[in-house]
């Protein structure tokens, strides 16, 4: 019997350390598919494709803010409470056209901000349109430009909104997704831009990603898959 | 042609066994869990962090945490492989020994060497030192990974969460303390009490104030004196004897002796009740026990030394296995209490047990009343409070305080030594065999001795002593005179017979206790009051002339004892008795005096036999008993008879093998029986003998008896040698005519007892002689 135990106890012995080094060898092969972008304080997760790169921007960018209206106490706050990454599908990170809309690689960013109290009190969900692009204007001058030549408007809109989702999130998250197409003076220039609101409307989370629209097309795929992991867990 | 050489014989000497050839030296093989651990430990902390990584972040898979922890986290990863190379390089050493001794002494040689250099402490530091590193480097790693953090900010900021999180501990504590508190309050308060300490100043009872046991006393004196200096031992090697077992029987002032030595010691004293350590609830006992010696230490390290005092010691009970009867230091001897007489006296006419010597008796108790092995009087001991007792006596000595077991050791230096705690351990008990025999080895109760009974000059001390309290007109020879007609007297039944005389004198309306009120309560207090019972004359006379029988054969062969009084006034069972007095306190018989004994249990038989024309009343019964029950002891045990063998020996067996088997005489076969009958006959003849010449002093005690119906032992000798007694005229017995007198009445007892008519019977009166006077 002691003897069998014994036997028994060799193999476990070297089935262990043979498991292991098996995890590990299969593991180590096969490099990660996804990088993850994540603000854990904030609750805010992001998978991007593993070829692309992405970096924490420094200083408050102040996206969508009129910083005139800011006070110097409420600037130090979002100073403190801002998080911004840039991503950047191309092969290398470029911090300084990161914004540029007419990239051929996707680029763009995710943010979390701290909403000032008065924007808190008075933000809707259909002010979100309005965050980085004024969508309802685009819309009215489009409007105007078809009526006054209709032809030429719609041949070459300077303005179309090719998506336009309302978001329900688990725990109360809220907001937009929306696409569209600019007409820039380099070219067609598509932005896709998630805002979303926690239940309370403190925080506003925004991933947004803009390139040329070939570009877009392109990667539409990719783009799609970045904005559907787009995660928000609030921290209560 | 060569012939072989003779063999040399071969040198006388230690065979030498062959020695085995040497196997080849390997690596010893690692048990499994050796085997194993640091694999598990480092897969364990792999799978935490991926665990860690997959609970962090909603959106990432198992494979992605893995993967992403493969490139994180590869160190752990490296460990593991290395872990994995050294089990290997483990396992070829315990198969090759090349391998193994190419490794142990090439490559690791010196290190190890150096390492052997070391005591077995400092390694043992080094080693418990890395321990820590290693559990306190795993712990920030994962403290480190739960606060997503590095380890070193983690370390740094521990502090700080430490403080954060203190008010939840502070409540968890406090939870915890409600709840476990309050059973610790419970026990705590279960656990008081049954102790108390007495400081020199507060008992005045001194040594001198100890009388009649000078020989304990000084002993008591000699290891009071080393725990007061104890350097006058300890300087030379030796150590302060630690404990003390007073035993004896009941009020010889074991307790006086305690409480004198708390007078007397410069100690703290520590008295503990007798039932302190009862509970009700299990294992208080042993919390008590405990708490006990942490006061002794305490106090012990702060005065320099403690005595603690456990009365009635044999409350603390036994484990079952004890000496038993053979507590063979100091079987008690020559015990005479009331205890035995009463037991043994029951069912006779007269006190069959009186007659007997002390070891006589002893014997008879014995084969009465056998004291259960192991059960003496105490309960036993199961809870553990006994063991918890032993090993605080004499257990391992532990280093003292939380600083020195705790701080010392967590900072990596060698406890101090304990202290040397000086505790002397005393204890008194009645019944010594009910003590563990565990509790009475040397060095725990090194020191036993026996409070006897007190000494004459002791007791002679103690009557001054007592007396001295009342007004009384009593001698200085009447109390030497007490004390030897009292061998057995306490100081605690001393006060007790004085303060009896007192109450006698008080109810005769006296104020000034005199000399035959201290008789009076002697006799009272020893063999209590008697019943009021008026015998019919014809019963009277042969109950007295039952009793003069014996009282004449102990006066006439009793050479060690003398008769202290006789009766027959009856007590409850008991018709009449004539109680000796021992001479001296004696250890051992001699057979003769066995024989005398058993004379004057037979008396009875004889004498009634003798003058009742062969006829005898069942009132000899007792008397035959204890008769038979000596002789046969003393043939089968002490070679009274004509055979050397102990029977008990036989008895018992031999080899293991019982003897009470088929053809084994064992204790009463082999014509044991009508050994002892033979016995009895020729014990019986030397009876009648002397009885048959002393037919006058049987019939004059007989007379004395009938008038007096209680006599001292001075007023028989005063008979016997016709002198004047305390309360009669012997004198009176001697003249001519007496004889007559008493044969003519004896002659009309006989008659009326055969139930022939006879005349009223009279007790003839010698007041002429003024008989029942006292004396002058």
């Amino acid at each position: 019997m002691s003897g069998r135990t014994s036997t028994l106890r060799g193999r476990v012995a070297l089935v262990v350390p043979a498991l292991l080094a098996a995890v590990v060898l299969l593991a180590g092969c096969g490099s990660a598919r996804y990088q993850y972008v994540t603000n854990k304080d904030a609750g805010t997760f992001l998978k991007i494709p593993s070829a692309w790169q992405h970096q924490l921007m420094p200083g408050p960018a102040f996206i969508g803010i009129d910083t005139r209206n800011v006070s110097p106490e409420a600037a130090r706050t979002l100073a403190t409470r801002e998080w911004v990454v840039g991503i950047d599908a191309a092969p290398k990170f470029d911090d300084r056209n990161l914004l540029l809309p007419d990239a051929a690689d996707p680029k763009g960013f995710v943010q979390v901000r701290q909403l000032l109290p008065e924007e808190a009190a008075t933000l809707s969900t259909n002010d979100l349109r309005n965050q980085l692009v004024s969508i309802d204007q685009e819309i009215q001058a489009q409007e105007e430009a078809v009526r006054q030549n209709p032809e030429r408007a719609r041949l070459e809109p300077e303005f179309l909104l090719l998506a336009e989702d309302l978001v329900h999130r688990e725990g109360g998250v809220h907001g937009l997704h929306l696409v569209y197409q600019l007409h820039l003076g380099t070219g067609l220039v598509t932005v896709d831009q998630t805002s979303l609101l926690d239940r309370d409307q403190t925080r506003l989370y925004q991933l947004v990603f803009a390139c040329s629209s070939w570009c877009y097309d392109r990667h539409r795929v990719e783009i799609q898959k970045v904005q559907t992991s787009f995660t928000i867990k609030p921290i209560t | 042609m060569n012939q072989a050489p003779p063999a040399q014989p071969s040198p006388i000497g230690p065979v030498v066994p062959p020695q085995p050839e040497p196997a080849p030296p390997v690596r010893k093989p690692l048990v499994f869990w050796d085997r194993i651990k640091f694999l598990v430990l480092f897969g364990a902390l792999f799978v935490f962090v991926v665990a860690a990584a997959t609970a962090d972040n909603p959106i990432m898979g198992w494979s992605d945490a893995v993967r992403e922890q493969v490139s994180s986290s590869w160190w752990l990863l490296a460990l593991i492989a290395i872990e994995v190379v050294r089990q290997i390089h483990m396992l070829i050493g315990e198969r090759s020994s090349e391998y193994y001794v190419f490794w142990t002494d090439r490559v690791f040689g010196r290190f190890e060497r150096r390492l052997r250099q070391l005591n077995d402490w400092n390694r043992y530091r080094i080693g418990r030192a890395l321990k820590w590193v290693a559990t306190a480097a795993v712990f920030a790693f994962v403290y480190a990974r739960i606060k997503h953090d590095s380890v070193f900010n983690a370390i740094i900021g521990l502090p700080g969460d430490i403080w954060r999180a203190a008010p939840f501990v502070v409540q968890i504590m406090f939870i915890m303390f409600i709840t476990i508190g309050q059973f610790a309050l419970l026990f705590w308060f279960l656990s008081r009490g049954g102790v108390d300490v007495y400081f020199p100043e507060d008992i005045k009872t001194r040594f001198t104030d100890v009388w009649g046991q000078d020989h304990v006393l000084s002993r008591v004196k000699e290891a009071v004196f080393y725990l007061e200096k104890p350097q006058e031992i300890e300087s030379r090697g030796g150590y302060v004897p630690g404990g003390i077992l007073l035993w004896g029987p009941p009020g010889t002032g074991k307790t006086l002796i305690a409480e004198a030595v708390a007078g007397e010691t410069g100690k703290p004293y520590v008295f503990v009740d007798p039932g302190a350590f009862q509970a009700m609830f299990f294992g208080v006992g042993v919390m008590k026990v405990k708490s006990l010696f942490r006061k002794l230490r305490k106090l012990s390290l702060r005065y320099g030394g403690v005595i603690v005092f456990f009365d009635e010691a044999d409350t603390l009970g036994n484990r079952g296995q004890l000496a038993g009867g053979d507590f063979g230091r100091s079987t008690p001897s020559g015990h005479a209490d009331g205890s035995w007489t009463g037991l043994i006296g029951s069912g006779g006419s007269c006190n069959g047990m009186t007659y007997a010597s002390n070891s006589a008796r002893r014997q008879l108790v014995e084969a009465r009343f056998v004291v259960p092995g192991g059960g003496g009087g105490g309960q036993s001991s199961f809870d553990g409070t006994l063991q918890a007792l032993l090993t605080e006596i004499s257990g391992l000595k532990k280093p003292r305080g939380f600083l020195n077991r705790v701080v010392r050791r967590a900072l990596g230096m060698r406890p101090k030594p304990p202290p040397k705690y000086r505790i002397m351990v005393m204890m008194a008990t009645n019944m010594p065999q009910s003590l563990d025999e565990a509790l009475l080895r040397p060095g725990r109760i090194d020191r036993i001795y026996k409070v006897g009974y007190p000494s004459k000059e002791g007791r002679v001390r103690t009557f001054n002593g007592y007396l001295a309290k009342v007004t009384h007109e009593v001698t200085p020879d009447q109390v030497e005179r007490l004390a030897v007609m009292s061998p057995y007297a306490t100081g605690a039944s001393i006060k007790d017979m004085v303060n009896e005389a007192l109450i006698q004198a008080i109810k005769a309306g006296r104020e000034v206790v005199t000399w035959p009120d201290l008789l009076r309560a002697k006799s009272i207090k020893e063999h209590g009051l008697p019943d009021d019972h008026e015998y019919v004359e014809r019963e009277r006379h042969s109950i007295a002339l039952h009793e003069a029988c014996h009282a004449v054969v102990m006066y006439r062969l009793q050479k060690h004892m003398v008769i202290d009084m006789a009766s027959i006034e009856r007590r409850g069972d008991t018709g009449g008795f004539v109680a000796p007095v021992p001479l001296e306190d004696r250890f051992v018989d001699w057979r003769s005096e066995v024989e005398i004994d058993v004379m004057t249990f037979l008396a009875s038989i004889v004498g009634e036999r003798m003058f009742f024309d062969g006829d005898h009343t069942q009132g000899v019964g007792g008397d035959l008993h204890a008769a038979t029950e000596l002789v046969a002891r003393s043939i089968g045990r002490h070679a009274m008879g004509s055979t050397l063998m102990s029977r008990p020996a036989l008895a018992s067996g031999l080899d293991g093998n019982p003897a009470h088997t088929a053809g084994s005489p064992g204790y009463l076969g082999g014509g044991f029986a009508d050994e002892v009958e033979a016995k009895l006959q020729e014990l019986y003849q030397r009876t009648e003998v002397i009885l048959s010449d002393n037919r006058r002093e049987v019939l004059a005690v007989t007379h004395a008896l009938e008038t007096n119906k209680t006599i001292t032992g001075e007023d028989v000798e005063a008979i016997m040698k016709g002198t004047l007694g305390p309360t009669l005229d012997g004198r009176r017995y001697h003249e001519p005519d007496f004889l007559d007198l008493a044969e003519e009445y004896h002659l009309s007892a006989v008659q009326a007892h055969r139930g022939h008519p006879t005349e009223q019977l009279r007790l003839p009166d010698l007041s002429r002689a003024a008989a029942s006077a006292g004396p002058d």
